[in-house]
């Protein structure tokens, strides 16, 4: 019997009997959606997240600070991508010069350089313009080491020239209408047309590039506020804002880069008389308190984290945000598919009722199609066809389903102001059609058999 | 052709056996047409369903091409079956939901006969069982007559060597079972199909060239008709459908490419034929039929396959 005689009759089979057909398809349908819905929901945050943490943690970078660390007993053990001279005599726990050089020295390290946290300061624009940021010291020229992209200018050695993250040029304000806003939105709390106005003016865009900027400092230790104004600094390049950063997330994190010769200038020039405390927190010279190592490779990771171990520093790289995300997700995942397969069992029960319904009242076209010389494995396999034919049905129906709950849920998510974009991958598509065909197959075996075994003498038994 | 040897059939309802075929022995030739009469309940149904293997016998042994079916497992006797044997049903048995010419194909659609093949064949089983016209409509579009037609069409359609049929006119009016008897007559003049035909009325069953009476499971009679006559004109018309019937089989069948074990399983019918065929004409009462006889002979061959 051919294929296509086989597939035909059982077409007609779907097309006469639309009850059966109803049900199996509405039951494989719901089954194949929940996969399809399920999965996708699941990639879509996946994906979402993801995004988020790669926009905040770079996976082959490894954080290392000052302390810890596993002492090594000398040389031996594994010695892995390179050969660490251990010497006793290096300060323990100490992240020194020495050490750093070490590190820079190591195989598989693209680049290793200070990046350290000097404290939240205010800076101020000629046109009296504030805004708090961030001090990173770091060395200005190796910022594009780290992913880092210049969308203006660029790295100067000079001391007194910084670089400004995007996010640092957004929604600069200057004082007044900073405090009438403030003033306002302390008169008004639930006015929420007063809070859109100050998310409206945090994106609010400055040109920065080769402007002067000072910093401002304010004596917490004394009674009147004293502010002290440092030396005008020179903002010599803007790095671009990450690739899918929008600008009011952007606008949460402002940053000053500064080299570390222009840190201790500055320092010098806000430290209060009074105040045993500088506002800059600067570590000892010939020490660093914070290095980001850039590895060529996220699978290198591990090997040069050891290196930097034996050092006595603590090593921290970020790849146990993935591993975590990727747990979640796998599970959120699997959970979804077990209901998705729980729905597709209970859609085959209705298949296996239908379709043995079905075989029943068809018991006399089966005996005369017997007498006409169709054997057991031909009723068999036209049957097993008609029930991968509601399997396929039920699951196209299942992903026009998928697609318009998908597609309720982005109206949803939109409505509520969030970022995340619900998508269907394309692979969930033949996954959630196999499924459903699977199911459609597997309930049909069966009926098929019991089909096939029907007498052909009842076709003519006249009763 | 056809061999019942001591057939003995029971059917069991409970605990109980009740005997219904009682040592039933006879023969039938290759071409012939004969009637199995007999009131209800005597146990032709059940003869014609044992003959046609779609049960077994409690004893006895049923040859048909000198091969003894009773033997057959389900599946062989399904293949069997399919090659060997047409049924024509008292109540048509078409499938509703298939065309008129769907209807009549669908044994060679078990055959995975090519769409083309089976398409101009069927046409020209339609034309000479007198229904060309109805092809493309549904079964219930037709009268009962012309249904039963349908079933005759497609009875024939895998050219089987016996065609059994089961109170062929007994769901139609009396002026419809003449034309359907007669059609019957037709085919077995012109396409030396051997019938067997189960009724329970006299005036359908003198018709036919031999009468096998049953009662209460006994064979009780066996009568002879002379040759019939008065229907020969009629051959010279059959006998050019039947010449146009081949034309388009042929140019179907090469169309359709056979694969080895067809070829193979065709050549061995052939030669078993012709084992048959000396002997059968030897036998044969039936003057008139000597010539598209051998037509049938002669285009066995080129259609299966040839000789080697
Ligand atoms: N499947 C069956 N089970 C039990 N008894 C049956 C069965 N089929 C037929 N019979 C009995 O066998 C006898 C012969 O039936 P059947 O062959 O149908 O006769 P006919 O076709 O001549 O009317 C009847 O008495 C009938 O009741
Ligand atoms: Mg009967």
């Amino acid at each position: 019997m051919k294929i296509r005689d086989i597939s035909r009759m059982a077409w007609e089979q779907v097309k006469r009997r639309k009850v059966v057909t109803g049900l199996c398809m509405t039951g494989i349908s719901i089954g194949c959606a929940a996969i399809i819905v399920a999965l996708s929901v699941g990639q879509s945050a996946q994906v979402y997240v993801t995004d988020q943490v790669n926009q905040n943690f770079k996976m082959d970078e490894i954080m290392v600070s000052p302390g810890g660390g596993i002492p090594s007993n000398g040389k031996g053990g594994s010695g892995g991508g390179g050969s660490v001279e251990v010497n006793e005599n290096l300060d323990p726990g100490k992240l020194t010069d020495q050490k750093l050089k070490i590190i820079q020295g190591l195989n598989h390290v693209k680049a290793a350089s200070p990046f350290q946290e000097a404290g939240y300061l205010q800076m101020v624009t000629v046109d009296n313009k504030i805004a708090d940021v961030r001090i990173i010291i770091a060395d200005l020229k190796m910022l594009t080491a780290y992913d880092h992209k210049f969308k203006q200018g660029g790295a100067s050695g000079q001391v007194g020239s910084v670089v400004l993250n995007y996010g640092a040029t957004l929604g600069l304000i200057d004082l007044e209408t900073r405090q009438k806003l403030f003033d306002q939105m302390n008169a008004e709390p639930f006015n929420q047309e007063l809070y859109q106005q100050y998310d409206k003016l945090g994106v609010v865009p400055a040109e920065m590039y080769r402007k002067q900027i000072q910093i401002q400092a304010q004596d917490y230790g004394s009674t009147a506020p004293v502010y002290k104004l440092s030396s005008p600094l020179q903002v010599d390049g803007i790095l671009a804002s990450p690739k899918g950063m929008d600008d009011l997330r952007a606008s949460y994190e402002k940053i000053m880069y500064m080299s570390p010769e222009t840190a201790v200038q500055l320092s010098k020039e806000l430290s209060f008389d009074n105040s045993t405390t500088s506002v800059l927190t600067l570590p000892p010279e010939g020490t660093y308190n914070s290095l980001t190592v850039k590895v060529d490779d996220v699978a290198n990771i591990k090997s040069v984290e050891q290196m930097i171990q034996k050092l006595t520093l603590n090593a921290q790289d970020n790849l146990f945000q993935q591993e975590m995300l990727k747990e979640q997700f796998d599970m959120i995942k699997m959970a979804a598919l077990g209901i998705g397969v729980f729905i597709l069992v209970i859609a085959s029960i209705s298949i296996i009722v239908a379709m043995t319904m079905s075989t029943h009242q068809r018991r006399r076209q089966i005996g005369i199609m017997k007498v006409l010389g169709a054997n057991m494995g031909q009723i068999r396999n036209m049957f097993i066809t008609e029930a991968a034919l509601l399997g396929l049905l039920g699951g196209i129906l299942g992903v026009a389903f998928s697609y318009l709950i998908m597609m309720g849920l982005n109206k949803l998510v939109g409505s509520a102001g969030e970022g995340m974009n619900f998508f269907i991958p394309t692979m969930n598509l033949p996954i959630g059609m196999s499924f459903a065909i699977m199911t459609g197959v597997l309930s049909g075996i069966y009926p098929a058999i019991s089909a096939s075994r029907t007498d052909a003498l009842t076709a003519i038994k006249r009763d | 052709m056809l061999r019942v040897e001591d057939i003995t059939h029971s059917y069991k309802s409970g605990n109980e056996w009740t005997s219904v075929l009682h040592k039933i022995n006879f023969a039938v030739k290759e071409g012939e047409m004969v009637a199995l009469l007999g009131s209800s309940g005597s146990g032709k149904s059940t003869l014609l369903n044992l003959m046609a293997g779609l049960m077994k016998p409690t004893e006895g042994h049923i040859y048909i091409a000198d091969k003894d079916i009773v033997k057959m497992g389900e599946n062989k006797l399904a293949e069997f079956r399919r090659k060997n044997i047409g049924f024509i049903f008292q109540a048509y048995e078409l499938i509703t939901s298939l065309t008129v010419r769907e209807n009549v194909e669908l044994p060679l659609v078990f055959q995975s006969v090519s769409p083309r093949a089976r398409k101009a064949k069927a046409l020209a089983l339609l034309e000479q069982v007198g229904i060309p016209d109805k092809a493309d409509l549904f079964p219930s579009q037709l009268s009962g007559g012309q249904q039963q037609r349908v079933s005759i069409a497609r009875s024939l359609i895998t050219e089987p060597s016996v065609i059994f049929a089961d109170e062929p006119t007994g769901n139609l009016d009396s002026k419809t079972e003449e034309e359907i008897i007669s059609i019957l007559l037709n085919l077995n003049r012109t396409m030396k199909t051997t019938f067997i035909v189960v009724t329970h009325e006299y005036k359908v069953a003198e018709q036919m060239q031999r009468i096998f009476t049953l009662k209460d499971g006994f064979l009780i009679t066996e009568s002879q008709r002379e040759p019939q006559v008065q229907t020969e004109p009629q051959i010279e018309p059959q006998l050019e459908l039947k010449t146009e019937v081949q034309g388009e089989e042929q140019i179907a069948e090469e169309a359709e490419p056979q694969t080895m074990v067809e070829v193979e399983e065709q050549l061995a019918a052939g030669a078993e034929q012709e084992a048959v065929e000396p002997q059968t004409a030897a036998a044969d009462e039936d003057p008139p039929a000597e010539e598209p006889e051998h037509q049938t002979a002669a285009e066995a061959d080129p259609a299966e396959g040839g000789k080697p």
